[in-house]
């Protein structure tokens, strides 16, 4: 009958929930139909279960909003399987059928109290023939045509008003009913060319800030179909198929995860039979197969792909079971390997279990298993991780090579907003890393280690040049992130512009080389409180995780304090709000001589410590100040 | 009831087993227990029924059969039984080669 993961998803639904929620993403990941996924969406998304689930505290939780110009009632329930697979419990806010027009341009009053943080709104060509008197008349099909961008442009600046947040757009299909109406070649042309043009127009507006726009083909390729079956369309008034549905919530899910800072970043790689065909140990340099003919060409082919992934910031590593020599040789000296040493910041060849020698990786890139993608043609190696690290991300390979690369890529683990220069040189950035823990494990004592290594921070004002980084560091970090608090791109430019918050970037350098900018911090004036008036708060200070542990947080916040006493500021707030990742540091502000509990700190200016004095201060641009 | 069921008339066997897969079916989807589900009662009593879910169930039931159900016969069952009549009927016509 059904799936089995659905017979059991009912049964521990039936027994409590709350005991065994650590099963449900596992369960939920191995329904690959769409109908068991809404079925178990269904199942899922109803209230005593939500409670239950929310009260584990193992879902992040996400308001969401849906916008459709049809009929999708499974969207809310696709969406809530493929959002609970990865650990995010999302509440979904919608409105009547077809108001995603009058919605927003009336101000959003179904989803403004809601606050969504993602609001995505699926068209089809309802929204453009329906307001065509006659569809044979190419010239009003041109002019309607020509005319949606420009609404949805308008509709985007009422949106940000309210309910703000992110908008996922779509490019809209035309339905092959619409199409194959007309008889003469030219007219179909003529019509197919004005609906290009509309869809270009469309995807153009993803150029606007919080804006994501979804090609539509490319979703309803994953699903064979966008279209609903014929009967569906007449029984239910579907415009779309159930499939395609279940494509838009993944791809739906990634852009949550990217909004949510919980886009992966690491590629965990095998070798044999993954990298390569064959098997280095028994074969021999040699015989493996990479490029040239196929099976060579599928193995070439997923190594371009990660290599093109490290070019965009994801960070390459290999997990395989080999010797160490043999492998690290195999990838040095093969002619046709795409991928070189150089490209991978960790490299485990060993014959240790995998999903410790995940962690071990994890441990020495500090980055968490929950940021991993894992590639193995083996099942069984897939099934231990799945099994052992469920956080980690298995990409489910078909058993023929000549499908992996698409595979991995089709995934979309690592999709993310907006790439910056950092993310393009992320990789050579841990590599100098490396280099850097060789020291430090040659270094007599830490002292001697921070003062070899030389660091020097920047403090930059926001601006335009550094504004795309500082918002991405907000939305990406996760261990160190005192209060949790993401902000979108044009939030910050409104709060700068109004004088309601400064904020600033940090960038290092050290011996080895430029980190780029690895800080970010947001300060407001506190108000209100006995005695708040005349106080600076830091209402949220982000640091990369490659920077930890080298006294530059110690030294951002003496830079803080340092600006506003000779500001005349009475004191300076910090707070730390416990999330998911951020618990290492509850103590963060403590330890620099704050005082306060639970979370609220202060610091007054009486008497302020020396900044650590192996980190020096370059004299750039910018010095705190409060807004 | 003839001893013999013709090649295209159910036998009890396969209403039996058409009882039990609606049922399923439905306890699944609706997420109720199996046990509250009588044969007699009429559908529109079941919690979580409404034209949505129909929908749904009918969806769930055509790919299960691999066979499309009669949509006039569907949407004028009043009861469990009648559903699984109507797939019982269907899986015999199928089975007829």
């Amino acid at each position: 009958m059904t799936g089995d993961a659905l017979t059991e998803l009912r049964a521990l639904k039936r027994a409590g929930i709350a005991d065994s929620a650590e099963r449900v993403p596992g369960l939920l990941r191995s329904l690959d139909d769409a109908l068991d996924r809404e079925a178990a969406g269904m199942l899922l998304g109803g209230r005593a279960v939500r409670t239950a689930l929310a009260a584990t505290g193992r879902y992040t939780p996400v308001a969401l909003g849906l916008l459709a110009s049809s009929t999708v009632d499974p969207l809310p329930h696709l969406l809530t399987a493929a959002l609970l697979a990865e650990g995010v419990q999302p509440e979904t806010g919608t409105t009547g059928f077809n108001q995603w027009r009058f919605e927003i341009l009336s101000g959003a009053p179904n989803l403004k109290e809601l606050a969504p943080a993602v609001t995505a709104c699926l068209l089809d060509d309802t929204a453009v023939f329906e307001k065509v008197a006659d569809p044979l008349d190419a010239a009003e099909v041109e002019a309607r045509c020509a005319a949606l961008p420009t609404e949805l442009d308008a509709w985007l600046t009422a949106f940000e008003g309210a309910p703000g947040g992110v908008a996922v757009l779509n490019t809209l299909p035309l339905s092959a009913l619409r199409r194959d109406r007309y008889v003469d070649y030219a007219t179909k042309a003529r019509v197919e060319a004005a609906w290009h043009r509309m869809n270009a127009g469309i995807l153009d507006l993803a150029g606007r800030p919080n804006v994501v726009v979804l090609a539509t083909d490319g979703l309803a390729a994953r699903a064979g179909s966008a279209a609903a079956t014929d009967r569906m369309r007449h029984i239910a008034g579907h415009a779309w198929s159930q499939e395609f549905l279940d494509a838009y919530a993944r791809e739906v899910t990634r852009v949550v995860l990217a909004r949510l800072g919980r886009a992966r970043k690491c590629l965990v790689l095998d070798l044999d039979h993954t990298l390569w065909g064959g098997i280095v140990g028994d074969d021999g340099i040699p015989a493996l197969k990479i490029g040239g003919s196929f099976p060579g060409s599928a193995h070439a082919e997923l190594q371009a792909l990660a290599k093109d992934l490290s070019r965009q910031g994801v960070l390459l590593t290999v997990c395989s079971k080999n010797d160490d020599a043999v492998a690290r040789e195999a990838v040095a000296t093969h002619p046709d390997m795409v991928l070189g040493p150089d490209d991978f910041s960790a490299f485990r060849a060993n014959w240790d279990p995998k999903p410790g020698n995940a962690a071990s990786i994890a441990a020495e890139l500090n980055i968490g298993t929950d940021s991993m993608v894992f590639v193995d043609d083996n099942p069984a190696e897939r099934g231990l991780m799945e099994a052992q690290r469920p956080e980690v991300a298995v990409v489910a390979l078909p058993d023929d090579p000549a499908g992996y690369a698409s595979a991995v890529a089709r995934a979309g683990l690592f999709n993310q907003f907006a790439l910056t220069d950092e993310d393009r040189v992320r990789g050579s950035l841990y590599r100098a890393r490396a280099q850097r823990d060789e020291l430090r494990q040659t270094a007599v004592s830490v002292e001697d280690y921070l003062r070899e290594l030389a660091s020097e921070i920047t403090v930059e004002e926001y601006g335009t040049l550094n504004g795309a980084r500082i918002t991405q560091l907000f939305g990406k970090t996760n261990q160190f992130n005192l209060t949790g608090i993401r902000y979108g791109a044009d939030e910050v430019a409104r709060r700068v512009e109004t004088g309601q918050a400064a904020f600033f970037g940090v960038r290092a350098t050290d011996a080895f080389g430029d980190n780029g900018l690895v800080g970010a911090l947001a300060l407001v004036r506190e108000t209100g409180g006995p005695d708040g008036d005349g106080d600076w708060a830091i209402e949220n200070f982000v640091l990369s995780c490659r920077v930890f542990s080298r006294s530059i947080e110690q030294a951002v916040v003496g830079l803080v304090l340092r600006a506003a006493r000779d500001a005349g500021a009475s004191g300076v707030r910090g707070r730390h709000v416990p999330t998911a990742k951020n618990g290492r540091f509850a103590d963060f502000y403590p330890s620099l001589g704050f005082t306060g509990q639970d979370g609220d700190f202060r610091h007054d200016l009486t008497q302020l410590a020396e900044l650590p004095d192996w980190v020096a201060i370059g004299t750039g641009e910018g010095k705190f100040h409060a807004p | 009831m003839p001893l013999e069921a013709t090649p295209n008339e159910p036998t009890e066997h396969d209403r039996d087993a058409a009882v039990a897969f609606v049922v399923e079916a439905v306890a699944q989807l609706l997420d109720v227990d199996e046990d509250t589900l009588a044969l007699d009662a009429p559908l529109e009593a079941i919690e979580g029924w409404d034209s949505v879910n129909q929908l749904r169930i009918l969806v769930f039931l055509e790919r299960e059969l691999g066979a499309s159900l009669d949509y006039d016969r569907f949407t004028a069952a009043e009861t469990l039984g009648e559903l699984a009549s109507l797939v019982a009927d269907t899986e015999a016509a199928g089975a007829r080669t």
